[in-house]
């Protein structure tokens, strides 16, 4: 679903993003892309979705090259792409219900099927009854998973979340990433950066860890560390 | 056409949600095109004035005493033809005393006795739209064998060519600038309001919005902002010509100002639809960068 061959990302001569990264994930998987800050983490969502461009390799999603997409085409590949932030990015002066339908409407849906998905969206993430707060209105994991049901109101094949715990406490943190594992479990792939160890190793999946732009370790059920090597850095003692 | 009805609800919430927003490009919108305005109806009086004395540039050719009825209407004809001419009559000597006589007013006395061997000659007056027309009518009787003289301003015609000409190019290029200085106005105007939504551009890109779709909005608003202000700065214009035109028409009456009527028959439409072309060209601008990521 999602491949990565030999990218490296560089901005300007000084600053490298990502080196020679390669990386393949299969449709509904669920993958955490683990490191510090700086690590790239964001960089390969953002090449994912299309919002930078690798300075060298090439990004596949669903099975089309990002890389050498048209402008033109890139609405329709993030149709299929749904996007969680850490800032969860909602619209203050529009109600819940309007936040969620606004990814329908200006992509041209139909007014019933607009109430239809909406409805459903909302059901999914547990939020059918607030539906005319607006997001100031809303606690901190409320406006979580509005921003969530936003991204799935497309029913899309890939869910990108970048840091989405990071303005969340750890309960609330917790009970937002069980949603997205149960969107993976409907088939939808899901891809989470995150630094936020404790709720990595709660889940034990795929792991992708990196560090300064390198891919560091790549396994399934080790946590948050993966598999430690001579020379590597470990968890804190 | 869904969306299309998706694109003018968010022009209106556009502007409402951003009332000082929108007043504040309004009035620049006025104030330039005020400035355009007043700019274009000082032109087209100028235009007017310059044509007006272009007009007054007379072409007097002299004919032999024995030309031939035939040969002059065939003269006649010829210059009339011409393109740039506004009419050409005979005048014959008799007619030309008459004027002189008439010229002469308490002195015509004076003119007593030459009536009998009338020293006059008959001629043809040629009247032209404008001056550089001059040189097709000479050319066209210099050599005829009728002709005995021509009598023009020549210097006054050459220098009012060259007169003309620059105040049309001057005209044109400060018409030019000034156009682009109220894009550039309007252009800010719009920016401040795609600032001020741009966590929605961001979004809408996000789901998957084509850019026809994020730019139709902001569009549609800085037309309809620019035309609003168009329309008040034609407005005042319109009132403050009326005051100027019957000032004119009362205390300098030889001047040759355009009626008010018909100057506001083309200018209104003209500010508006330039109004219009300038805040979508403006709004496109001013989304660049936000549709650049």
């Amino acid at each position: 679903m999602i491949e990565l061959h030999s990218v490296h990302k560089a901005y300007g001569k000084r600053i490298k993003a990502l080196s020679d990264v390669s990386l393949n994930i299969a449709k509904g998987e669920f993958v955490f892309l683990v490191g510090p800050s700086g690590a790239g983490k964001s960089t390969i969502l953002r090449l994912v979705y299309a919002a930078e461009q690798p300075s060298e390799g090439h990004v596949v999603v669903d099975g089309r090259r990002v890389d050498t997409l048209r402008v033109a085409s890139i609405p329709y590949l993030r149709r299929n792409l749904g996007v969680v932030f850490q800032d969860f990015k909602l619209l203050p002066r529009k109600t819940l219900w309007e936040n969620v339908a606004f990814a329908l409407e200006v992509t041209g849906a139909r007014p019933g099927e607009m109430r239809r998905r909406v409805g459903a969206v909302l059901e999914l993430v547990g939020l059918r009854g607030r539906a005319r707060a607006y997001p100031q209105e809303m606690s901190g994991g409320e406006q979580q998973r509005a921003c969530l049901a936003r991204a799935m109101v497309n029913s899309p094949k890939i869910l990108l979340a970048d840091e989405p715990t990071g303005n969340l406490d750890p309960a609330t943190g917790t009970g937002l990433m069980q949603a997205l594992w149960d969107i993976s479990l409907m088939g939808t792939t899901v891809v989470v950066a995150t630094h936020a160890h404790s709720i990595v190793d709660t889940f034990r999946c795929r792991v992708v860890r990196l560090d300064r732009g390198h891919l560091i370790s790549d396994s399934v059920g080790a946590g948050y560390w993966g598999p430690l090597e001579p020379g590597q850095d470990g968890p804190p003692v | 056409m869904r969306l299309l009805g998706y694109c003018l609800r968010e022009t209106w919430l556009g502007i409402r949600r951003n009332p000082f927003l929108s007043l504040a490009t309004v009035l620049t919108a006025a104030i330039a095109m005020l400035v355009l305005s007043v700019f274009l109806l000082g032109a087209a009086n100028l235009a007017n004035m310059i044509e007006f004395v272009e007009r007054q540039v007379q072409v007097s050719i002299y004919l032999k005493d024995d030309v031939q009825l035939g040969d002059r209407n065939a003269i006649l004809s010829r210059l009339r033809d011409l393109e740039g001419v506004d009419e050409a009559v005979f005048v014959s000597k008799e007619e030309a005393l008459e004027r002189l006589r008439v010229a002469f007013g308490d002195n015509a006395s004076l003119l007593e006795g030459i009536e009998e061997f009338n020293p006059l000659r008959d001629s043809i007056e040629v009247r032209v739209l404008e001056a550089a027309a001059v040189d097709a009518v000479v050319a066209a009787v210099k050599d005829n064998p009728s002709t005995d003289d021509i009598s023009y301003g020549r210097e006054l015609v050459a220098r009012l060519i060259v007169v003309t000409r620059s105040l049309r190019l001057a005209v044109l290029g400060l018409a030019g600038l000034l156009g682009l200085a109220t894009l550039v106005l309007i252009q800010n105007s719009v920016r401040l309001s795609v600032f001020a939504r741009r966590e929605e551009v961001l979004i809408m890109r996000l789901v998957g919005a084509t850019d026809g779709v994020i730019r139709l909005p902001f569009v549609f608003e800085g037309i309809v902002l620019s035309c609003v202000g168009a329309a008040l700065a034609a407005a005042a214009a319109g009132a403050g010509y009326v005051y100027v035109w019957r000032f004119v028409g009362y205390n300098l009456a030889f001047l040759p100002i355009l009626p008010a009527a018909s100057v506001m028959q083309w200018l209104v439409p003209a500010v508006v639809v330039a109004a219009a072309l300038i805040g979508a060209i403006g709004s496109l601008l001013a989304l660049r960068r936000w549709l650049r990521e």
